[in-house]
């Protein structure tokens, strides 16, 4: 119990931010009640992904339970979709985007010297990955418009 | 002082890593770095730096980054000790688990993006499916090559996918954002947040060269994030604009696959394959340091 309420006003917290940030993201244009409701929304789905992760005894992370639940909640076939999505559209991601990266950078704050190895090594890696993906794509695609004759 | 020392003590005590109690002084602080650090992102705001037929974008999360980074004990938290008492060893131990919690809550944003599109993905073709496991191809690539270039557990993180939100979440949770896998993880996301416009406008275009048909290629658009969809697709209509509005439909709808089944494609395929080749192809790497 005390480790979910810790959880709850950690996820408050970090949506503190979030919407301050979120205001200074669309220039004070933001709907502030709704984004208050709507943090709150998420907030209370992230913790519960957290407490379903620690009482399921399956591999999955906390993650993609948070990510699975948002699905659920928000296909057309569920009641509370339209509700949902009104107050959770209020903050786009980009500020969430913003603050997890200051959070990142932080938490790699004690370990500088292992990303001065990365280096340059890391955008080659990064432009194979991005042309791998791409092309295992194409590929796989090509074959299968094929097979279907539609090309 | 005094304070830090009170924290020090008690720390082998406390088995919950969000526990208030006696750390509020730390909590505070780290929201605080991390609140003005986006802040000043937030107001240097997006920049294009335009580039031949793209651009390389930053966005305000980088600088927001950067910053933070600079910020740390390790940069310049060593020279002014001003800094360390603003952000220590307990600020950056707490903004592991707190980066977490702000994970889920873009996981759960994540999710909720993808719902309302639920319908349209059911009623896709076969093609637009299945290449989706080609978004794999990364990991038979790139990680034999960030191996062969002597990155360890780091190469692992880097190539597992594509890198998106989705991926920084689960390897996140699973290795933590500060492990090796962590970091080649934030190493991809990163090139991709800076570079990944550019490239990807260069791979539409390029992409026509190797026979591929548009349409296939159009599905390739997609595997990435949206703006990465937004280049390609573009490049790729200019260089064949009889086929302009089938190129976008397909790209767009790709796009939307990627973001519904990405999470999942990486956590049950993506991480149990790379770390099957990983554990393969492990002595390339000691043949690497050894270089």
């Amino acid at each position: 119990m005390s480790r979910t309420l810790n959880e709850l006003k950690a996820a408050i917290m970090c949506s503190v931010v979030i919407i301050l940030i979120a205001i200074m993201n669309t220039h004070g244009k933001l709907n502030l009640a709704d984004a208050i409701v709507g943090m709150l929304m998420i907030s209370l789905v992230a913790v519960i992904s957290l407490r379903i992760k620690a009482a399921i005894p399956l591999q999955l992370p906390a993650f993609a339970w948070a990510s699975l639940l948002g699905l659920l909640i928000t296909t057309p076939w569920c009641p509370i979709s339209g509700v949902f999505l009104k107050y959770t559209n209020v903050v786009t991601m980009a500020p969430i985007g913003t603050v997890i990266l200051a959070a990142a950078g932080v938490s790699i704050g004690t370990k500088l010297d292992q990303v001065k190895k990365l280096s340059w090594k890391i955008i080659l890696v990064s432009l194979v990955v991005f042309c791998g993906t791409f092309f295992g794509s194409a590929i796989i695609a090509h074959f299968i418009l094929k097979m279907q004759g539609i090309i | 002082m005094s304070e830090n020392s009170i924290n020090i003590n008690e720390k082998p005590k406390v088995v919950d890593d969000l526990a208030t109690t006696g750390r509020w002084s730390s909590f505070i602080k780290l929201f605080a770095v991390i609140g003005i650090t986006s802040g000043i992102g937030e107001t240097i705001g997006k920049v294009t730096i335009p580039v031949g037929m793209g651009a390389i974008i930053i966005l305000p999360m980088v600088f927001a980054m950067l910053i933070a980074v600079a910020l740390t004990p390790d940069a310049f938290g060593k020279k002014i000790s001003a800094l360390k008492s603003l952000c220590g060893i307990e600020e950056v131990n707490l903004a592991s688990p707190i980066m977490m919690i702000i994970l889920l809550i873009l996981g759960v944003k994540l999710g909720a993006s993808a719902g309302p599109k639920l319908p349209q993905l059911i009623a896709a073709g076969p093609a637009l499916v299945l290449q989706e496991f080609g978004n794999l191809g990364t990991i038979f690539i790139g990680l034999p090559l960030a191996m062969m270039l002597g990155m360890g557990r780091e190469g692992f993180g880097a190539t597992v996918s594509i890198c998106r939100e989705d991926t920084l979440g689960l390897i996140g949770e699973r290795y933590g954002m500060s492990s090796p896998e962590g970091m080649g993880t934030m190493g991809t996301y990163m090139v991709g947040n800076l570079f990944g416009t550019i490239f990807f406008g260069l791979l539409g275009t390029l992409g026509l060269l190797t026979g591929l048909h548009p349409y296939a290629l159009a599905m390739a658009c997609g595997v990435g994030s949206a703006t990465m969809m937004t280049a390609s697709s573009q490049s790729l209509a200019m260089s064949v604009p009889e086929m302009a509005d089938e190129i976008f439909a397909f790209a767009a709808t790709s796009n939307t696959f990627s973001s519904v089944d990405g999470l999942y494609m990486t956590l049950f395929i993506g991480i149990p394959i790379a770390n099957t080749i990983y554990k393969k192809l492990s002595w390339l790497t000691k043949k690497g340091e050894a270089k």
